[in-house]
């Protein structure tokens, strides 16, 4: 179960978490087993690296703007308690779980309007429900009891048990479902991704894990996409996408660049930042969500600014989208992205330093 | 009168020092047959309420006995060569979860052990398909098999009374028709295993 309370902390977001049993969370921090944590931007990334140096890079970028802004707090009569993902329509509909709140929000296209869709009595409740992904006219959440699918209107389906611990996860048009999972041990055997067919039976698995002991596996913590021919890994912990064709072979693996990034892989290495506790250890956090949009890749960077990298299957990066920078710091919770008309829409949930969580959508133009 | 009056003062002392005596008796000897039935101190569940412990089970267990309730977990130890059988009550497992270390155990301890039948027992609430999942992924070759209506009603309401995160995991010896011992918890049952085997 988890105790989760969101407080303000030294002009931080942190969420506390007090995990016991197997209560999911996205985290970028761990604890040693049985203990509390502090979630989920540390601080020290941002004194850690100067606010100037993001106007340092070389790279050209597309502007980002942001076209609507929704916040709705349950402690202000709202709907979000803790919103932790989310997956949009193609018309620009965005469905958001709510962790604590265990709980599925719809948001319309254009709208500031919330509808939440609790599932009625007698069916499934959500236990602690975590990633978000839509497929045909269903909702597919994890939770601490699998992936739970729903219909739109949020009438329950069924209830996937797979067994695996779920960090993220996709689902294919054809309904196989490809997961990262999560291990408490640190096995050689355990994969990456597995796929499962739609019973949640085990099909496949790909790629290989890092293993690091010493950090309970944050490295192999990876967003999942998949696409008719390949499926990416792309990692929260480090600058890295993995791409996978269907049979499984890995096909190619591409770094994300930024000029911080050299910064936080320093990080890395920095003793106090990676033990600020004696139970407690992290790591710096690269990547905040990625998204498939036709055979385009978008990957949304933990940066101060959202700033999107597009790339093409090859790896190629073919642009790269800055907003302006938003209250510091920012934590970014769930990313999605779709092509409407001539122009990417992206959405994302982001926290800042009072306390308060909002739905983001930007625009960016396609080239 | 007197006599009277002497005589219902020396029965009252009579049966106060039996009944401290007898307090004092149970009270030196819990910790043995506590011991002696691997029975544990008490859990505070998640919300407080009510604290468990594994020999709440093993009451519910044994009532269910008495009714004749349990020839599902009887005919568990009846396919093994030595009669006894470890029964795993499993709600749920997560790879992530002390759950998964667990069944790991179990499996492990499974290997070893080929005298003793092993069985992991979901609800009867789940599926077949989540019988077959959970051998095929996490690659289980022990017996998973579904409790049978009046068990899973029992082990739900102990879900729901205390917390299903404090009754996961269970795991039961069944020896000549008989539950033996309930254990909980990885350290705990990893010695548990270790002596049987």
């Amino acid at each position: 179960m988890i105790i989760s309370n969101c407080r303000l902390l030294q002009g931080v977001l942190i969420c506390v978490l007090c995990l016991s049993g197997c209560a999911k969370k996205t985290a970028t921090a761990v604890p040693e087993e049985g203990s509390a944590t502090e979630l989920p931007r540390p601080i020290d990334v941002e004194q850690a690296i100067k606010d100037e140096a993001f106007d340092q890079g070389t790279i050209e970028v597309e502007p980002l703007l942001v076209t609507r802004r929704l916040q709705s707090l349950a402690r202000e009569g709202g709907a979000f308690v803790l919103p932790v993902s989310l997956a949009a329509t193609a018309e620009g509909g965005v469905y958001v779980s709510d962790n604590n709140g265990k709980s599925i929000h719809y948001c319309p296209p254009q709208s500031a309007s919330i509808t939440t869709l609790l599932p009625q009595k007698g069916q499934a409740p959500l236990a602690w429900p975590n990633t978000i992904q839509l497929s045909g006219n269903s909702i597919f959440v994890s939770d601490n009891d699998g992936i739970k699918v729903f219909d739109r209107q949020g009438s329950f389906q069924k209830l996937v048990r797979s067994y695996f611990g779920v960090n993220h996860f996709a689902v294919h048009n054809d309904g196989n479902i490809y997961l990262n999972p999560l291990f408490s041990d640190s096995k050689s055997s355990n994969p990456l991704i597995v796929k499962l067919n739609s019973d949640g039976s085990l099909m496949g698995e790909y790629g290989k894990r890092l293993n690091n002991a010493s950090n309970k596996g944050l490295e192999d913590k990876a967003f999942v996409c998949v696409s008719d021919k390949y499926i990416f890994a792309v990692f929260r912990h480090r600058p890295l996408i993995q791409i996978y064709d269907i049979g499984g072979a890995l096909v190619r693996e591409v770094t994300i660049s930024h000029p911080i990034f050299l910064k936080l892989a320093a990080l890395s290495h920095d003793e106090k930042f990676v033990h600020p506790q004696q139970s407690m250890f992290r790591l710096p956090e690269y990547i905040a969500g990625a998204s498939l949009v036709s055979d385009r890749l978008l990957v949304l960077l933990n940066l101060p600014q959202p700033e999107i990298v597009e790339l093409d299957f090859d790896g190629k990066e073919i642009s790269r989208f800055r907003g302006a920078k938003l209250a510091s710091p920012t934590i970014y919770m769930g990313f999605d992205a779709r092509l409407i008309g001539d122009n990417y829409h992206f959405w994302t949930i982001i926290g800042d330093t009072k306390n308060l969580m909002a739905l983001l959508e930007m625009t960016g133009s396609k080239r | 009168m007197n006599n009277q009056n002497a005589s219902r003062k020396y029965t009252l002392v009579l049966l106060i020092s039996v009944g401290l005596a007898g307090f004092a008796f149970v009270l030196s000897h819990r910790q043995a047959l506590q011991d002696k039935l691997h029975l544990r101190t008490t859990q505070r569940s998640s919300t407080g309420a009510h604290s468990y412990s594994p020999n709440i089970f093993v009451g519910v267990l044994n009532s269910m006995d008495e009714r004749g309730e349990l020839k599902n977990i009887h005919d568990l130890a009846g396919h093994s060569s030595s009669g006894r059988a470890v029964v795993v009550f499993f709600s749920s497992v997560s790879t992530s979860c002390p759950s998964g270390k667990l069944l790991s155990i179990v499996k492990n301890s499974a290997e070893q052990g080929q005298q003793v039948g092993y069985t992991i027992l979901l609800p009867g609430t789940f599926s077949q398909s989540d019988v077959l999942n959970l051998k095929t992924n996490l690659r289980v070759s022990i017996p998973v098999e579904l409790a049978d209506p009046l068990v899973t009603r029992e082990w739900l309401t102990l879900d729901q009374r205390y917390g299903a995160e404090v009754v996961n995991g269970t795991v039961i010896l069944v020896d000549d028709k008989k539950v033996l011992s309930v254990v909980q918890g990885i350290e705990e049952t990893t010695t548990f295993l270790e002596e049987l085997n």
